[in-house]
């Protein structure tokens, strides 16, 4: 009872020690953890890849399409162009008018003033001035122009690009789902190989190495409707064998479950390298 | 394969299986229980070797047996008592009574002494070694444990491998690393259990082997008295 007693301080304290310890242990492995996380978005690499073959193969065609984008638009400039040419002869000859008609005051003023030469040159200025004043105006024209021409290229760039881009993403998914569909159709492929290696059975005559190439032609149930040899292994009995297996194997219940269209591409007709592994000699 | 699913330590134990989650929690109880009697065995044996050396001072500097004898009265009916002076205690509290009665014969009177030390001494090793029982078989037993739980998990990963076409190491990977938790935690309890006992029970091995002598030190000095006195 005494020992009890004094025992229990010391025991408390332990108590505390070892859960401190636990608690700060588990603390530290999961913010460790935490810290860690960053680094592990590297899954991904695969799709960057992808990505980035796509690109390089879209990147040369890009160029192409925008050298010819840019020749219809210079017919653009060039017609804006000629417009503002005939705008501007428009405007000349009614400034052509107006001299006239200042000459012809002029021409009062003569015979009103005494001091026409003053005068006429007086106009002349005014007249200079107008046509300085056009002229600037013309300019900033032109400008305002040119700028509305280039916002309209960018834009059209930029759209372009863009089409660009989506066009590339929609290649880039129908390559995956091709590699995916690739993929599965292989895995098929060896469970078929598998199947047929359990249904197969050796001629004495067969040896290491040999191999023949069999047309498997299937139905969407998996049923085999026909087999024939492609290349031969030189061994008869070998091949006989092999065909054997395919008909004795009758169906693959699998192949109900491969979507159709990679079905028809792959299976329909099946090429398969019979290449039993199993062979000691 | 999730790209969005993180490994984190916690996501790793609460998508175990409900036994590897069990023996997570027992490893984990095993690891907190057995840190308990580490600290507790740790700071009793250091307070018994520095009791022992201090009081290996005192009785060798010439005191007499009776004070010492006296000091000790008021810790002893406290409770705090500890070590050599227990049974220094036993053996001079038998002396003394068997010397009082006349009749006693001086053999009788020394194995009587004798008998009482043997008795403190044996309860001191209980005291000193206590608990290390324990550790030693969280020691040995932990890591069994956490690879039971390892080879369970693993079995379920591969089950669940069987029903996909495509194996890949993304399908299995999730399922190995979550089942390795509980080999990671038993070695992690087995592994300061398995110090802790070797270091605990070597010390309490010298520090028996050190009582021992002072309890025949201590005899040889009662025979020498008692021999004496007769003289």
């Amino acid at each position: 009872m005494a020992f009890l007693l004094k025992a229990k301080p010391t025991l408390a304290v332990s108590i505390v020690a070892s859960l401190v310890l636990h608690a700060g242990l588990i603390a530290f492995l999961f913010f460790g953890v935490q810290q860690a996380k960053p680094p592990e978005p590297k899954k991904t690499p695969k799709f960057v890849q992808a990505k980035l073959v796509e690109l390089k193969q879209t990147a040369p065609e890009q160029a192409p399409k925008q050298s010819t984008e840019n020749t219809p638009r210079k017919i653009d400039l060039t017609k804006r162009q000629q417009e503002e040419k005939a705008a501007q002869e428009k405007k000349q000859q009614a400034k052509a008018a107006e001299q006239k008609r200042q000459k012809e005051l002029e021409d009062k003023r003569k015979k009103d003033e005494a001091k026409k030469i003053a005068d006429a040159k007086r106009k002349k200025e005014e007249a200079e001035q107008a046509k300085k004043l056009e002229a600037a105006e013309e300019k900033k024209r032109q400008q305002a122009l040119v700028e509305e021409l280039d916002r309209i290229e960018k834009e059209r760039l930029e759209k372009q690009l863009a089409e660009e881009a989506a066009a590339a993403e929609a290649a880039e998914k129908a390559l995956l789902a091709e590699q995916q569909a690739e993929a599965t159709a292989q895995s098929y492929v060896a469970l078929i190989a598998s199947r047929i290696e359990q249904f197969w059975s050796r001629p004495p005559s067969a040896r290491t190495g040999m191999r023949c190439e069999l047309l498997i032609k299937l139905v969407p149930t998996g049923r085999v409707v026909n087999v024939s040899i492609i290349s031969s292994s030189g061994n008869s009995a070998f091949d006989r064998s092999a065909e054997q297996a395919v008909l004795k194997a009758e169906q693959f219940r699998e192949l109900q479950n491969v979507k159709p269209e990679v079905f028809e591409r792959y299976f329909r007709e099946l090429r398969l390298v019979f290449d039993p592994q199993d062979l000691r000699l | 394969m999730q790209p969005g699913e993180s490994l984190s330590l916690w996501s790793l134990i609460s998508q175990a299986s409900l036994l590897v989650q069990l023996v997570m929690l027992v490893l984990l109880l095993a690891s907190v229980v057995s840190w308990v009697m580490i600290v507790n065995r740790g700071i009793y044996q250091n307070r018994a070797a520095k009791l022992y050396n201090d009081f290996e001072k005192q009785f060798w500097s010439g005191i007499d047996l009776t004070q010492l004898y006296k000091q000790g009265n008021n810790r002893a009916s406290s409770g705090i008592l500890d070590g050599v002076e227990n049974i220094f205690r036993a053996g001079f509290k038998e002396f003394s009574r068997l010397r009082q009665q006349s009749s006693v014969e001086p053999e009788v009177v020394m194995q009587g002494t004798e008998r009482a030390m043997r008795v403190a001494l044996a309860r001191e090793e209980e005291k000193l070694e206590a608990n290390l029982s324990f550790l030693a078989s969280v020691a040995s037993v932990s890591p069994y444990i956490g690879l039971f739980g390892t080879v369970w998990g693993i079995m379920s990963s591969f089950r669940g491998l069987a029903n996909v076409h495509q194996a890949t190491l993304a399908t299995v990977a999730p399922g190995i690393s979550e089942a390795l938790v509980a080999t990671a935690m038993g070695l992690f309890a087995a592994i300061p259990a398995v110090l802790a006992y070797n270091r605990y029970s070597a010390r309490a091995e010298s520090l028996l082997a050190n009582y021992e002598t002072f309890a025949e030190e201590l005899s040889s000095f009662f025979h020498r008295k008692l021999h004496s006195g007769q003289a």
